[in-house]
């Protein structure tokens, strides 16, 4: 009979914990289905949502209905492994330019054994993206298909900033200035490099790193005073959230609070001088996918709050932030 | 990656045993060979596998493959050598 209560108490706490966020129960809405690895969202207006499909396609969502015939002009895409189409990007002045802005893994045009990761801007005509102009491609090309990052924001000042990963096999390279692996990139809308850059007089440097020592990082938001937070996996263990300063080196792989997926040491330090911490970190991994800071009004308590979709074990989870400090972690559904 | 590398060596040293029933060769360099084979095969397949990813990150280079390979060589040698001794222990 006590194991029985037992049983029944613990089944009990189980129910209540799977229904995290002080007691509230969330219902979730399904708005579109059919879409092939959707990866990323832009809202064209209230009732028009872009969505990027991995596997190359990209969707229009107008009033909740998916347009089965995606939009035209988009370039091709090596879908393979983490790589394919990803980020989706309207410029701030969309209404005015219909600018687009894609991120996608392709072959290399010399090596197409290789790839890299590449940033295209292209104008929004009806259904068909034309005027492309290529932003971005990375250097070196590699010959994995995953750790893109491929995630793309615009600051304030109208420049783009771009994750790129570390490319999995070339992870000692984010600690270097010479290559793009490993960074977060800063662009001008149209691809030229801002003279403000933190690199951009650093002999051997290239010009557009804006910060290095990342891995895979697929969540960047910017804050209205112009704080940028960004989130990358880290390997078995160790994934972190930062606040990013122009020029800073955030340490991977000298540093991190991870171990590699085989059990071995990365690193054995999780701190060093001219390294910067992470403001928060997960011990054992969540995967983060990916980043949206709340700016509304309808929901006051969460204003300023970050919003990441975690994809082990699966869930949405909300960081209350004070100042630079994440003061609260919830986990609002799985 | 532990596991992995138990059952690609448990496989060839399985075989090597079964050969060995018809082959007259030294159980050490037979050993050795599989071992090799086994581990060549990992570093050399695991790519292929994993969008050209090495999960092994000294399987990274030609030179960490080599010396992986190597590895299992030696695991292969030292596995024949301690049947050897077994053998001989039993036949006095």
């Amino acid at each position: 009979m006590k194991i029985v209560k037992f049983l029944s108490l613990l089944v009990w706490q189980l129910v209540l914990s799977s229904n995290a966020g002080a007691g509230v129960q969330y219902e979730t809405d399904i708005l579109a289905q059919g879409l092939d690895h959707p990866w990323s969202m832009a809202y064209i207006s209230d009732t028009q949502m872009l969505v990027t499909e991995l596997s190359g396609e990209l969707k229009l969502i107008t009033n909740g209905q998916l347009r089965p015939m995606p939009i035209k002009g988009v370039p091709e895409v090596l879908f393979a492994g983490q790589g394919g189409l990803s980020e989706v990007l309207l410029h701030p002045e969309f209404e005015e330019n219909g600018f687009v802005y894609l991120s996608f893994s392709a072959p290399d045009t010399q090596e197409p054994a290789l790839n890299s990761l590449n940033v295209v801007r292209a104008r929004l005509k009806g259904d068909t993206l034309v005027e492309h102009k290529t932003i971005l491609t990375s250097d070196p090309p590699r010959k994995t298909a995953a750790h893109y990052g491929a995630r793309l924001a615009f600051m304030a000042d109208g420049s783009l900033l771009i994750t790129s990963g570390d490319g999995f096999n070339y992870r000692e390279k984010a600690q270097s200035l010479d290559n793009h692996f490993g960074k977060i990139l800063r662009v001008n809308d149209d691809g030229s490099i801002p003279v403000d850059n933190p690199f951009v007089n650093t002999p051997g440097a290239l010009p557009e790193i804006w910060s290095y020592g990342h891995r895979n990082l697929q969540g960047l938001v910017i804050q209205d005073d112009g704080t940028v937070f960004e989130h990358e996996h880290g390997p078995k263990g160790g994934d972190e959230l930062n606040i990013i300063v122009p020029g800073n080196n955030y340490g991977w792989p000298a540093i991190t609070y991870g171990i590699d997926y085989s059990g071995a040491i990365i690193s054995p330090f999780t701190e060093k001088v001219g390294m910067e911490q992470p403001v928060k970190y997960w011990v054992p991994s969540i995967a983060p996918s990916s980043m949206a800071l709340y700016q509304g009004d309808m929901f006051p308590s969460w204003k300023g709050n970050l919003f990441i979709s975690a994809m082990v074990p699966g869930d949405l989870r909300r960081l209350e932030l004070n100042g630079e400090k994440v003061v609260g972690e919830e986990i609002l559904f799985s | 990656m532990g596991v992995l590398i138990f059952v690609g060596m448990l496989i060839s040293f399985l075989v090597t045993r079964i050969a060995l029933i018809w082959v007259n060769i030294d159980k050490r360099y037979l050993y050795a060979l599989a071992g090799g084979m086994a581990m060549f095969a990992i570093v050399g397949l695991m790519p292929l596998a994993f969008y050209n990813l090495d999960l092994i990150a000294g399987a990274r280079s030609l030179l960490g493959k080599v010396y992986l390979t190597c590895s299992g060589m030696i695991a292969g040698y030292y596995f024949g050598a301690r049947q050897t001794e077994k053998s001989t222990d039993e036949n006095r």
